[in-house]
């Protein structure tokens, strides 16, 4: 099975891993010293609409904000909705996957209709329903994709759970006397560890789409800076067909949306290649 | 098969079931009243309370379900309260234009996802392969909005090529000019679905190729004739085909209701915009109307996808 | 005769493989009895889908069984839960046969052995664990300094040492090895086969020892019980069951045996015919379609176990004490 190299030294060796690895670091680092990288937006800059140059790295907005410092304080709470979303996403899809995949039976079923009744609701619908009761502060938002990504990774886990239940050593371990939950929680949950780690970063991924999409409809935290907000009032203010164009203002925050996407995807990738050796390479 | 068929139907029927009540009750908790919006101050209390009446708000949230599954058995699906109008009449006015839009993108998306991703199979390893592999991790990684303002910067504003908005330039022309200035209009939205969703078919696809090409040069190396050959290849590229339909199924169930944000950009009279302006509008038949044709759609979608996999491969539907 | 220890009556266990509502059962056990005495290896050869396996695991209760009793020490133990279970599961335990599989590649050898003793509450105190456990290791003939390395490290035949420590961490009295040698290379197989032997003089063990190969079997069984398609055809002490064969089959397993050097040239049976389906069995003797031996009683009666000498029996029409000359070939 495993050689001789550990998970991190495979890692090192991975190009795609390391690339995405290193994006998400980037990402990390803007969130976290945001307060010390560029100072909060807020009312009103003297200059509007100023072409990126001397002083304002991505230019301003129509109301003279630093749109570089706008896109910080957007990563942060990029950062901020994926891991919520991811949090709320493992702790319901982990144990309804290795439940469901373990006991099978009653139980099994039942948590399967119910993923398969969640991945037939319409998403991005719902989730304007959704956000239109609970209202739109941050966590609301987080919480709320993070509500409807658990059924995917319920899956992958579920999938997995069910061919390492069939492993020996799981067998070995109920004749020895080991409780269910201990068979569950620890033997079974360190073996689906890959697949489960790769859902992970995916989920990561498609939260920032997510709530970047919910922001840019208007249903986003209007309190804090998101990238996609900032579209939102880019496409509100004509920006994309303005003459002359202010492509600093909307093109910007979009690239920072692939950057952070695409390096959580890669990193994904980089994990899912080092855990299959039979990989499509 | 038939067995088959009809364990998937009774499946098909308690999903849809659970879905359209979790969504009945989801939308009646929205906050504030729907009367609210339509009430001119000035109306006197009576009125206020007709109109509660008028649309049932008046009653518990149970009744209202009742009623709701009673009109819904008898193919009513309610009265708008913005329009008056019935949501039926309403949604098939948004419908097809949805759905002219995924009848464009999933045609285009499978005719050059499938090949390019078979192409890359065979390729493997090599430059063009890379090329594609990176070009399908940014295409899966795309922000929509993004999307629509690159094409519409592009071919908008930059070349002046295509309109920027709504399906059709006003007033409607008649006959093969209304055809063509729709479709015009409708190269923008479609390219932007397009761009989003080919990168997954063009991965499904050229993942289980390789699979299957895996499987076929070991063949190959015992084989005894072209024949042989032939047949096994015909089989295994049917079945390589199954993770392309499902996602294919997956796409188009999801496109209904998912292309709120292109249709907004770009006007576009879908049912995704008409969603996205009943919340803002508190219409609450006309929300759950489209929930209902969502889940519909998305439930039909697997049906037929499950069905044409268990028909390429048996093996499915026997473990049901 | 030693003392019973297991006493094994009328196990019979169908699996449903039925779609859709309908029946269709796979045969796996049927009606299989048999006694254990205390300090004694019996071994149980058969083929693959023969049963024995299944009857490995009905016996230790992983899975249920459709009809039939298992008694451990006079108790009832058959599909125990509960209280009494953690008794039971102490005193019998079972030796995996895939050494790849049969240890969780993500846990350090030490602890898959500790844990056992961990959860089952045999021992409290962390330290006297860890060196309980180096004890084992050492028992099996590994270095206690191994504790902390992982499965992938070790060969196949030391991964079996590891499972036959893990399985003697909860101090059974009977041990059964399903398969135990069958995936080791051949050099390897003596080894570990020379293990169990010592190991049973020293901790006073039963064993029930289950393979396919019946030189293997040979060598470590006191007595060798024999199946066919999920029933018993012969059992017997071992000298006897080469010396006194009765049961066509088993002589057919017998003149499979590879010998090295022999008197004359000894004529290999070679079984004819089909397997029959475990779905739907024949109504006479299971292993009519294959006997060379086969009359047109066997295709329509089927045939008891009946004890034809001492301590052995036998599942044909035409076996009867002494007389061999039937069967000589």
């Amino acid at each position: 099975m495993q050689n001789n190299r550990t998970f991190f030294q495979s890692f090192i060796r991975n190009p795609m891993g390391m690339i995405g690895f290193f994006g998400v670091l980037l990402i990390v680092l803007l969130g976290i010293f945001a307060p010390t990288i560029a100072a909060y937006p807020k009312g009103y800059g003297t200059e509007i609409l100023v072409a990126p140059g001397s002083g304002m790295l991505f230019g301003t907005d129509n109301l003279g904000l630093n749109v570089f410092a706008e896109v910080v304080w957007g990563a942060r709470s990029s950062l901020y909705v994926s891991a919520i979303a991811v949090l709320v996403a493992a702790v319901i899809g982990l144990p309804a996957g290795l439940i469901s995949g373990y006991k099978k039976g009653k139980i099994g079923s039942v948590i399967d209709g119910l993923i398969d009744i969640f991945l037939t609701l319409p998403v991005l619908p719902l989730m304007i329903v959704i956000a239109a009761i609970v209202g739109s502060s941050i966590i609301n938002v987080a919480v709320v994709i993070g509500l409807f990504s658990w059924p995917s990774l319920a899956k992958v886990t579920r999938n997995a759970t069910l061919r390492i239940s069939e492993m020996q050593y799981i067998e070995a371990a109920k004749c020895l006397g080991i409780p269910s939950y201990r068979i569950i929680f620890k033997h079974i949950l360190i073996n689906v560890a890959g697949p489960v780690l790769v859902n992970l970063t995916l989920i990561m991924a498609t939260a920032v789409l997510s709530e970047s999409g919910l922001s840019f409809l208007g249903l986003g935290d209007p309190t804090t800076w998101s990238w996609g907000a900032i579209l939102k009032k880019a496409w509100d203010a004509s920006a994309v067909i303005d003459t002359p164009n202010p492509w600093w203002w909307w093109l910007w925050p979009s690239v920072f949306i692939m950057f952070y996407v695409i390096s959580f995807n890669l990193l994904g990738t980089g994990i899912n290649e080092i855990l299959n050796p039979k990989s499509r390479e | 098969m038939a067995r088959y068929i009809t364990k998937r139907l009774l499946k098909a029927f308690l999903i849809f079931f659970v879905s359209i009540t979790i969504t009945f009750f989801i939308i009646r908790f929205m906050p504030s009243n729907p009367v609210d919006l339509l009430i001119d101050p000035k109306m006197g209390p009576e009125v206020q309370e007709a109109m509660m009446e008028e649309f049932g708000l008046d009653k518990t949230k149970g009744e209202q379900y009742i009623i709701f599954l009673k009109q819904l058995l008898q193919g009513n699906l309610g009265t708008s309260f913005k329009s008056r109008e019935p949501v039926s009449q309403v949604i098939m006015q948004k419908l097809p234009w949805t759905l002219l839009l995924l009848f464009i993108v999933v045609i285009l998306s499978l005719a050059v996802g499938i090949p390019i991703g078979v192409y890359s199979a065979k390729h493997r390893g090599k430059f063009s392969d890379k090329l594609i592999n990176i070009v399908v991790m940014v295409g899966i990684s795309v922000f929509v909005p993004f999307l629509a303002f690159l094409f519409l910067y592009l071919f908008s504003y930059y070349f002046k090529l295509l309109p920027t908005g709504g399906a059709y330039t006003p007033p409607p022309a008649k006959g093969i000019r209304y055809v063509i200035d729709v479709l015009k209009h409708a190269i923008l939205p479609s390219l932007t679905l397009f761009t989003a969703n080919v990168a997954s078919i063009l991965m499904y696809t050229r993942n289980s190729m390789i699979d299957v090409l895996e499987e076929d040069y070991i063949r190959t190396a015992y084989s005894k004739g072209v024949k042989e050959n032939k047949v096994i290849k015909v089989h295994a590229l049917k079945n390589a085909m199954i993770p392309t339909i499902t996602v294919t199924g997956l796409m188009m169930g999801s496109m209904v209701g998912g292309a709120v944000m292109t249709e907004s950009i770009f006007s576009w009279p879908g049912i995704g915009r008409l969603i996205y302006d009943s919340v803002s509008a508190l219409d609450y038949p006309v929300l759950q109307g489209s929930f209902i044709i969502l889940a519909l759609s998305v439930i039909i979608m697997n049906i037929i996808t499950d069905l044409i996999i268990a028909w390429i491969d048996p093996r499915i539907k026997l473990e049901g | 005769m030693s003392e019973i220890i297991l006493d094994i009556q009328n196990l019979t266990k169908y699996f449903d493989i039925g779609s859709f509502g309908t029946k269709k059962y796979v045969h796996a056990v049927e009606d299989v009895s048999f006694e254990l005495h205390k300090s004694e290896t019996l071994g149980i050869v058969g083929e693959s889908g023969s049963g024995k396996s299944t009857l490995a695991r009905l016996i230790l209760g992983l899975i249920p069984v459709t009809s039939g009793k298992v008694y451990y020490e006079g108790d009832e133990i058959t599909g125990v839960k509960g209280k009494y279970a953690s008794k039971v599961r102490s005193d019998i335990q079972m030796v995996f046969q895939d050494p790849y599989a049969s240890l969780n590649p993500r846990i350090k050898i030490g602890e898959s052995i500790a844990e056992p003793i961990i959860v089952n509450k045999l021992i409290k105190n962390k330290k006297d664990v860890r060196l309980r456990v180096e004890e084992l290791l050492n028992l099996v003939g590994l270095q206690p300094e191994m504790y902390d390395r992982y499965p992938h490290e070790f060969s196949g035949g030391q991964r079996q040492r590891i499972g036959i420590a893990r399985a003697l961490s909860l101090n059974p009295k009977v041990l059964i090895c399903d398969e135990a040698v069958s995936a080791l290379d051949v050099s390897v197989q003596a080894q570990v086969l020379n293990l169990f032997n010592r190991l049973k003089d020293e901790l006073n063990l039963t064993y029930i020892f289950i393979g396919h190969d019946l030189s293997v079997v040979k060598y470590i069984s006191n007595r060798i019980l024999v199946m066919y398609l999920g029933e018993i055809m012969e059992i017997a002490n071992t000298e006897d069951i080469f010396i006194n064969t009765q049961h066509p089959y088993t002589k057919a397993l017998i003149s499979a045996i590879p010998e090295v050097k022999s008197k004359g040239i000894k004529e290999r049976i070679i079984l004819k015919g089909d397997i029959p389906s475990p779905v739907n069995p024949p109504e006479g003797c299971r292993f009519y379609s294959r006997c060379f031996k086969a009359q047109d009683k066997c295709g329509k009666t089927h045939p008891e176990l009946r004890e034809i000498d001492t301590d052995h029996f036998v599942r044909c029409h035409f076996s009867e004490k002494g007389g061999n000359k039937w069967l000589d070939i």
